[in-house]
Parts: structure tokens; C-alpha cells; sequence
């Protein structure tokens, strides 16, 4: 199974890396960036809606952060991607672990709500804080990273730069939810009633899967702002948000490669269908319901009984 | 003008955006009471009583007051349809489920009218624009009748709630859905008018808010969060609650605006809201049991 | 030795008292049944215990550690693990997950060492899935090792519930009515079970409404009636005490 799995997983990334050779044109390339990009961010949501049954409308807060803390300190201090990369994953991660401590007491609902009040707060303030984020007008000129002298300024460098960052997130997620660690967000996900009887600090588990997938939200704001070189207030929309969930429930969520999939169907196929943004949108709400409603475990749950294997995750070690 | 005068021109500004609030809170509140829904696309709902409004008076040339009945109409047909293919099937179900149905749904509304209409916000012709000068004070009319509509509403609420066979059965559903089932009350059918209900009171909002601000299909995402913070902080089900959080976010609003920052002011509701949940995390008048 | 010392302890919900200066005393290795009419205020005694409410009043000690003001985490991390009077299992994960997860205090969990340590994880867990097929097979559920536990017959859940709570490796067991809804073969089943588990070495209380159940395994009995402590003694005692014979074999259907 662990053989079948490790090889299905080194197959996929294959495909990836030699994706551009078939898909040309810096255009139809920036699409799969996009792509990559997404993929990071429904990984991070993944983690606590998925594994921990709690929804977050807030995650573009996240995202936002992560490109503006990521934008500002190259434009303002001179730093460069890699540093700014470091920093922004403190900045997010501090940010994360305040709200985390914050709303992880409040129930469902509550904690939706104030999940979506923080991002709007983060929209607010970088529309609003006009002598640093430039307000409305946003930042442009923001650099591409540069490795050893080797700039990522073509589409093609910069996707292997997002894909490879990407790969090590989706390893480290791997790592974790198939950990002990990563059984007591599930047993939180399943009871919470009983994740107490059995010692789990629950509150002190959730507030820490709530900062990791803040951290990873907040890398994939970094590579989206230093790709588009330009960044608005909007970064921190709702639209992020929704964005994230629906890649996350369509693919399915509670599976690694769910997310990734629902990614590439939010980006990929509407270029293919050459949709516009209002309908796909619309598409994709509808998709949203009925997957809800049909198909709680997303698309992975099709793709699972059609391959005949075993309908979960298997735990570690196997 | 004088700074008292200043004063109640911005405490005044407030009641107006603050009824608006109201209206919709109320239909929120409403709706979680008995369905036990957060109905996320609230605000898109109100957001569409103002389109069909706008679009009532600029493609069949009606006159505002005949829009204003039809629009309402024409959210409670939304509203109707909705319940129909999807709200009935969330009864019962966890909130992750309806919190993120509801959601696509006001996603799906939001983009239809962008679809639609475009995304330049519009004007809604009022007859009521004139204004009115009382003792240096500035109103329009619309924003007076709007107040005042307001209050009809709440009014006749509070009696068919209060005093009708209807109300009776609303009530009983909202104590106690079982019970209420078994002493022979249609649960689905209160389900059912509460949430076309809510859905109506949403729309109504559109036409009454919509020629005081500009009309465009994303007013209702902003709208939409504030009141759920207003249901929050007033207790989720209670809508004397959402009735009082709408009116002092309302003038909350408006006095931030005026005394400390116009582009700050949006702030002030999440802030009210992140104090409100520290405190108590279940909002402040919360009807739900521990 | 007294393993557990509950003392005086009183839980008031708004004006109802729902225990009154309850006091008792757990032997080490011994099987404690708490008894008494429905309403007598033995759940809310149990939770008090475990630190699932908080309790109004009253002492308890754990060997000679005061745990009266810790939550039920901490309890659990101390040695003393509960099971619910529903079913409470983790529905989604197999039965192997189910036991796993109840060894999560033996585990590591650091989000570093999982992340920077793997390889260790990794052979723990090998270390950790061969003690859970021992309770596996304590609970009678060898052969269900992969089967999810939503699917499992209601007897069986049960009894992974029982072993969820043995994987924490506990102290003191504690089991509110293990015997709901079990028919008569299966909780006969479940009295050999909590033997086996007492031989282990593991104190064992448990409230319960199956007479048989708690006359049959018990070594030590506390009656509760109206929240508060009525009589205690051993099944022989019990059985031929007058008002306990009042207040509760009149009302007693099963």
C-alpha cells in the first residue's frame, strides 16, 4: 500500500514537472502558476476544515499577509525573496497564533464568522494604512526571487520555483497528518467529547493546526504576490477565501491530493472552457452545492471507488 | 451648524443605515431561530431587492412605489425557490455543511448579478430625494420614510408574532420543533414561511437602502457580514437582539465616521464584534442553550 | 491503599443540587460500582471527577495529588480515563485508528520532532500498533483490526469504547453504565471483560444500572439517592441494606 501510495505520489509530481513541455506560452504558463499557487493555498485551508472539521472563512486574511508582509520588506527594506519568505512565515505564523487563540473557543458558527470579521479586518487596514500599504492603489514592482544569481523572472522557472515549494509543504502536511499528531486533529475532527477523555489538549491542538495552515496560507500569498509583481487590499478578499473552500470541498476534503485536484479544476479547466470569471464563478457555486449536499467527500471519493482501493487514508507506517 | 447640530445629523444618519440593518438582521435571526441556519446569502438577497427595484423602474418604466412591492415579491419567490432546492435540505445538518451551502449560494447570487448587470453601481431613482430642513438638521424624505417603514414593520412583526395563530406557530417551533411537530403544527411549512419571510425582509431592505447608497452587486457581502455580526452580538434567534445591534452598529457607524474616520468606520462592527466574543463567546443575548 | 479520595464533593446546576457532600474512597485494583436511582446524580459525579464540569465544591485526590481543579485533559493525562454512557467512539477511523488514538498521550506529538523526526515517529508507531492488538484482543475485537467503527454491531462498539479508554493506559478506568443496551450475552461478556481488565492491575469504577452487572463484578458499592452518598459497602451488604432495598429494588425494572 505505502509502496503503491509513495510511487502514485512521485508519478504525480512527474507529471507536474513535465506539464510546461506540453503547455506553452508564457500565458497558458502563468495559469499553471496560478494553479501551483492555489494548490498551497486549499493545502493550508485543508488542514483544519479537512482533518479538523473547522471552517474558516478567513484564510485570504492569511494570504494577504503573507503577500504584503512578503511585498513590503523586499520594496521597503531591501530584503530579498528568500529572507522575506522567512519573515513573512513569522509574521503570519505570530498573526495566526492570535487568532487562533482567539476564536478556537468559539463554536461553529462563531468561529466561522469571526474567522471571516478577521479578514476583513486585514482588508480594511491595508486599504485604509495608506502610508504603508499605499491603500487602494496597492504595491507594484514587487521583485522576483533570485536563487544563487539565478533569476526566476521567466514563467517557467518561476512555476518549478512554486511547484518545489509546494512539493515540500505537501510532504510536510503528509508528514504530519499521517503522525500521531495528526490522529488528534482527526480525533478532534470525530469527537471532540472523547479527543478530552483520552488527554488531548484540544484547544492547544486546534490553535496549533490553525497557525501551521496560517503559516502555509501565508507562503502562498509570498509566491503569489512576487509572481503578479503587483498586489491590491483585494488579496484579503472574500474572493480568496471562497476560492480556497471550494477547491477544498469539491476535491475533496480530509484527503492530500483532494485539494490539488480541486485546484486544477478552479484553474485549469475554466482557461480550457474559456469561461467568463462571473460564470465560473456561478458554475462553481453551483459545483459547491451539489458537492456539499451529493458528495460530501469531494471528488476523491469518486476517484477512490472507481480505482477499487481502500476508501481512507491509511495511517502511518504502511 | 453647531456641534450639537452635527451631533444628531450623524446620530440621525445613523437610525437610517441602522434600520436598514435592521431589516435584514432580522430575517437572519429570524431564520436561524427556527431553521437553525445561518442564511449567508442574506445579503445577496438584499442586494437583489435593489437590482429588481432598479431594474423594474429603468426596463418597465414603473413607478418606484409599484417597484417596491413587486421587488419584495420577487425576493420572496427568490427566497421560495431557494428553500425549495436547497435550504429544505440542510435542516438538521452541521454547520460546516450549511455554513458553506449558504455561502456558495450567496457566491452564485453575487456573480449572477454581476452577470447580469455589470459591476457600475447604479442609482435608484426615488421620488423621496427631496430634502428636508428641520432646525438645521438635513434629511431627505427617503431616508425619513425609510425610518419610518422601518417601524411599521417591526411593529406589525411583533403583533403577528405576538398575536396571530402563525406567530403562535412560529414560537412554538422555535422552543420546541419536536413538540410543536407533535401537537400537530406543519414544522415544514413554518420552515418554509420563516424563511421566505427572512428572504422578504431582506429584499425589502434593497429598495429602501438602495437610492440612499449606490446599487451594485457586491453591496451585499459587506452588508451581509455586518449582520451577522449584528445577530451575533444581539444573540442569534433573538430579534429584539438584532433589533437593538442593528440600530447602535448603525450609529456607531455613522459617529465613527463623523468624529473619527470615514474610511475607518467599517471597522467599528468588527471590533464590537471581537469584544462582544471575548467576552461572551456565545454572543450577548444568545438564545441557545449551553 | 486508597487510590482515589473523593471528599465532601457537592455540584450545584443553578439552584438544583444535583450531588450533595458526596465522600468516598477508591481502593487500589479495586472494582467500585456507584448505583442509585435515575437522577441520583451519578453521571454528574463521574464528570466531576474526570473534570468534565466543574465541580461547586469538594476535594479530590488522586494517590495524594489534589486534582480537584484540573480539566478533563489534564485528568486524563494523570492516569484517570473515562468512558461516556453514549457510545463514544471515533466513527470515521478503523478499529486500530480508534486504539491509536487512545494512545495519544504515549505518543510524540511535537509539530517538530514529527516534522524534523520522522524516521522515530514512524517506528514508534510500529511499537505502538503491536500494544494496541493486545487491547484489541482484550476487548474481543481481533479480526475487526481495519474494520471502520461506524460499521461495527452496537455490542462492539461499546467495547471499543472500553478499549479507546485502555489505551490511554489508565490508572483507573472509569465506566459510566457499560451495560446500556447490551443484551444478556453480551454483558456477561462485558463482566469477564472488566475482570480481565482488573487483573491487569487497573482500579476500575464504574457507574451502572444492571444490577447483575455491578453485583456480579463489583468489590465495593456506593449508593447514591437525591445526589447524595446513602450507603456503601460490599455487594452482600448492599443486597440486605433496608433502604437501599426501599428506595431502589421498588423501582428497579431490569
Amino acid at each position: 500500500m505505502v509502496k503503491n501510495k509513495k510511487i502514485s505520489n512521485i508519478i504525480l509530481l512527474a507529471i507536474i514537472v513535465l506539464l510546461p513541455l506540453v503547455i506553452r506560452g508564457s500565458y497558458s504558463r502563468g495559469i499553471l502558476i496560478l494553479w501551483a499557487i492555489y494548490a498551497i493555498l486549499a493545502l493550508s485551508l485543508n488542514l483544519i476544515v479537512g482533518y479538523m472539521g473547522l471552517l474558516s472563512f478567513g484564510h485570504a486574511g492569511f494570504f494577504g499577509i503573507g503577500a504584503y508582509t512578503s511585498a513590503l520588506v523586499c520594496l521597503n527594506l531591501g530584503f530579498s525573496f528568500w529572507p522575506a519568505l522567512l519573515l513573512t512565515l513569522i509574521v503570519v505564523g505570530v498573526v495566526g497564533l492570535g487568532v487562533g487563540y482567539f476564536s478556537i473557543r468559539l463554536h461553529g458558527v462563531y468561529f466561522a464568522i469571526s474567522t471571516m470579521a478577521f479578514s476583513e479586518i486585514v482588508r480594511l487596514i491595508m486599504t485604509n494604512w495608506m502610508s504603508v500599504t499605499r491603500g487602494p492603489m496597492g504595491l507594484n514592482d514587487i521583485p522576483r526571487p533570485a536563487f544563487f544569481g539565478f533569476n526566476f523572472s521567466s514563467e517557467l522557472s518561476y512555476f518549478y520555483l512554486v511547484v518545489a515549494i509546494a512539493a515540500v509543504l505537501y510532504f510536510i502536511v503528509h508528514i504530519i497528518i499521517s503522525s500521531p499528531l495528526g490522529r488528534s486533529f482527526k480525533s478532534i475532527r470525530e469527537n471532540q467529547e472523547l479527543s478530552h477523555s483520552i488527554g488531548i489538549d484540544v484547544a492547544k491542538t486546534k490553535v496549533l493546526a490553525f497557525t501551521v495552515s496560517a503559516m502555509i496560507a501565508g507562503v502562498a500569498g509570498s509566491l503569489y504576490a512576487h509572481y503578479y509583481t503587483v498586489i491590491a487590499p483585494e488579496v484579503s478578499g472574500l474572493f480568496y477565501s471562497t476560492v480556497g473552500l471550494i477547491m477544498v470541498i469539491v476535491g475533496g476534503k480530509g484527503t492530500l491530493l483532494g485539494p490539488v485536484i480541486g485546484a486544477f479544476i478552479f484553474t485549469i479547466l475554466p482557461e480550457a472552457l474559456r469561461a467568463t470569471n462571473q460564470l465560473q464563478m456561478i458554475v462553481f457555486s453551483l459545483v459547491l452545492i451539489l458537492t456539499v449536499i451529493f458528495l460530501p467527500n469531494g471528488l476523491m471519493s469518486i476517484l477512490k471507488l472507481s480505482w477499487g482501493k481502500q476508501s481512507r487514508n491509511k495511517m502511518v507506517g504502511r | 451648524m453647531s456641534g450639537l447640530q452635527v451631533f444628531i445629523q450623524q446620530l440621525l444618519n445613523g437610525l437610517v443605515i441602522g434600520s436598514g440593518y435592521i431589516l435584514i438582521a432580522t430575517g437572519l435571526t429570524m431564520v436561524f431561530g427556527i431553521l437553525e441556519i445561518i442564511n449567508m446569502a442574506q445579503g445577496e438577497i438584499f442586494m437583489l431587492g435593489a437590482f429588481f427595484t432598479y431594474a423594474l423602474i429603468n426596463a418597465f418604466g414603473m413607478s418606484y412605489f409599484t417597484a417596491i412591492p413587486i421587488a419584495v415579491v420577487l425576493g420572496l419567490l427568490l427566497g421560495m425557490v431557494l428553500y425549495k432546492t436547497t435550504i429544505k435540505r440542510l435542516i438538521g445538518k452541521d454547520h460546516l455543511t450549511t455554513l458553506l451551502v449558504t455561502f456558495a449560494v450567496s457566491t452564485l447570487l453575487m456573480n449572477l448579478a454581476q452577470l447580469i448587470w455589470g459591476s457600475t453601481p447604479r442609482n435608484i431613482p426615488s421620488p423621496l430625494q427631496t430634502a428636508v430642513e428641520v432646525g438645521g438638521i438635513y434629511l431627505t424624505w427617503q431616508k425619513i420614510v425609510m425610518v419610518f417603514a422601518v417601524v411599521v414593520i417591526i411593529a406589525v412583526m411583533a403583533l403577528v408574532i405576538n398575536k396571530t395563530m402563525a406567530g403562535k406557530m412560529i414560537r412554538a417551533c422555535s422552543e420546541n420543533k419536536f413538540a410543536a411537530g407533535i401537537v400537530g403544527i406543519n414544522v415544514n411549512k413554518v420552515y418554509l414561511g420563516t424563511f421566505i419571510l427572512g428572504c422578504s425582509l431582506g429584499a425589502l431592505a434593497g429598495p429602501l437602502l438602495g437610492p440612499i447608497t449606490y446599487v451594485f452587486p457586491s453591496m451585499g457581502q459587506a452588508i451581509g457580514i455586518k449582520a451577522f455580526v449584528i445577530v451575533i452580538v444581539g444573540g442569534l434567534g433573538n430579534i429584539p437582539g438584532a433589533i437593538a445591534g442593528g440600530v447602535v452598529l448603525g450609529i456607531a457607524e455613522s459617529l465613527g465616521a463623523g468624529y473619527i474616520s470615514a474610511e475607518w468606520k467599517d471597522l467599528i462592527g468588527y471590533l464590537v464584534l471581537i469584544i462582544v466574543l471575548m467576552i461572551k463567546p456565545k454572543g450577548l443575548l444568545s438564545k441557545e442553550e449551553m | 491503599m486508597a487510590i482515589m479520595q473523593v471528599s465532601n464533593l457537592t455540584k450545584k446546576f443553578g439552584g438544583v443540587t444535583a450531588n450533595k457532600n458526596v465522600s468516598f474512597e477508591v481502593k487500589e485494583n479495586q472494582i467500585v460500582g456507584i448505583i442509585g436511582p435515575n437522577g441520583a446524580g451519578k453521571t454528574t459525579c463521574f464528570n466531576s471527577i474526570c473534570g468534565f464540569t466543574k465541580k461547586t465544591e469538594g476535594q479530590v485526590l488522586f494517590g495524594d495529588k489534589d486534582i480537584s481543579n484540573l480539566v478533563h485533559f489534564q485528568i486524563a493525562g494523570l492516569g484517570i480515563c473515562r468512558t461516556f454512557q453514549h457510545t463514544t467512539i471515533f466513527p470515521e477511523f478503523t478499529v486500530m485508528e480508534n486504539i491509536l488514538a487512545g494512545m495519544y498521550l504515549k505518543a510524540e506529538t511535537g509539530i517538530f520532532s514529527t516534522i524534523f523526526k520522522y524516521g522515530k515517529i514512524v517506528k514508534q508507531e510500529q511499537k505502538l500498533e503491536e500494544a494496541a492488538h493486545k487491547i484489541i484482543k482484550m476487548v474481543r475485537l481481533t479480526g475487526k483490526e481495519n474494520s471502520i467503527a461506524k460499521n461495527l454491531a452496537y455490542g462492539q462498539q461499546r467495547k471499543l469504547a472500553i478499549g479507546i479508554a485502555l489505551a490511554t493506559s489508565p490508572k483507573v478506568l472509569m465506566l459510566d453504565e457499560p451495560a446500556a443496551g447490551l443484551n444478556a450475552t453480551e454483558s456477561k461478556e462485558l463482566v469477564e471483560l472488566i475482570r480481565d481488565v482488573s487483573k491487569t492491575g487497573i482500579t476500575v469504577v464504574l457507574v451502572e444500572h444492571d444490577m447483575k452487572v455491578v453485583m456480579s463484578v463489583c468489590d465495593n458499592i456506593i449508593v447514591l439517592n437525591y445526589g447524595e452518598k446513602m450507603a456503601e459497602g460490599t455487594p452482600a451488604e448492599i443486597r440486605k441494606n433496608e433502604k437501599v432495598i426501599e428506595v431502589y429494588l421498588g423501582t428497579e425494572t431490569d
